[in-house]
């Protein structure tokens, strides 16, 4: 009988200690793919930095700059254009001053988005001047 | 009746053993749980160090060195070469950026010495190395061990005099 009593408190122990640990463990676990997460996140501004400085320069010197977003993957969306990729979205926003009789100022806003979350936003503006 | 109950006790004790068995698997499987995100999370922090680097330094080098005739790139002993020029109290001096022996390398020295690719200053491991330069764009193509390329667009101010 007392065997059967000693037995029974040591089940109740080990079930007492395994939900201990159990609860224990949920911390960790929940560190580790809150690491995995913010990876993933770096990887895509890593990637997305990247890609927006290449879109940032090449705007600097492209002639039109409509058609070299269309020229490489950007998909006009009203007066924006937007290109997606598994990791990043990239958004350019093209805005132009009236032009006066010195020229007018081209202006290109790159932001990239991750998970619906903006990460940053490049601008790159070029003066262009009017040819006598 | 004495044989029941020593069934019973067989039967409880079996579950203790199954549940304190089933406790040490969950253990283990966790601590290969976190290694295996310890390891992904490591592996994905030095992919992006190595993928940033080169790209971050080639970009910076030809900002630091746009000024007229400052950046040009070519084909020095068969290796493509991304040159930036200064002038140091009247001597010209030319530092190179280039891949050769599975490292990016740049080196610094007079114009009128001999370009020697084995000199250089290892930066990082790198595969390969190509340049091209159009209407004021220059742009780098950096391919890594895993044969990964990176391409890297800088816009030059100052394109060089031919």
């Amino acid at each position: 009988m007392e065997r059967r009593y000693r037995t029974n408190m040591l089940l109740v122990e080990l079930m007492i200690v395994i939900l201990f640990f159990a609860l224990s463990v949920s911390v960790p676990v929940r560190m580790l793919f809150a690491a995995r997460r913010l990876s993933d996140t770096a990887g895509a501004e890593t990637r997305a930095l990247s890609a927006a400085q290449n879109v940032a320069d090449a705007l600097t010197v492209a002639e039109d700059q409509c058609a070299w977003l269309s020229e490489n993957g950007f998909l006009q969306q009203g007066d924006r254009y937007l290109a997606e990729t598994e990791a990043y979205t990239l958004t350019v926003t093209l805005r132009e001053s009236a032009e006066n009789g010195a020229g007018a100022l081209k202006e290109a806003l790159v932001t990239a988005e991750h998970a619906g979350e903006m990460l940053f936003t490049l601008d790159c503006t070029r003066y262009e001047g009017v040819t006598p | 009746m004495k044989g029941q109950i020593r069934s019973g006790h067989t039967i409880t004790d079996a579950f203790v053993y199954c549940l304190m068995g089933l406790f040490a698997l969950a253990g283990v499987l966790v601590a290969l749980l976190a290694a295996k995100v310890c390891r992904t999370v490591t592996d994905d922090a030095q992919k992006n160090t190595e993928q940033r680097l080169p790209a971050a330094f080639v970009r910076t080098f030809v900002r630091a060195a746009d000024a007229k005739d400052g950046v040009y790139i070519g084909k020095e002993n068969g290796i493509d070469v991304l040159t930036a020029r200064e002038i140091f109290d009247g001597e010209e001096y030319l530092t190179r950026v280039y891949c050769y022996d599975g490292v990016m390398r740049t080196s610094l020295t007079a114009a009128t010495e001999a370009f020697d690719p084995l000199l250089g200053d290892a930066i990082c491991a790198l595969a390969g190395m190509a340049f091209e330069e159009k209407d004021g764009l220059l742009t780098a193509e950096l391919t890594d061990g895993e044969g990964i390329t990176e391409t890297v667009s800088v816009s030059i101010r100052s394109v060089r005099e031919q």
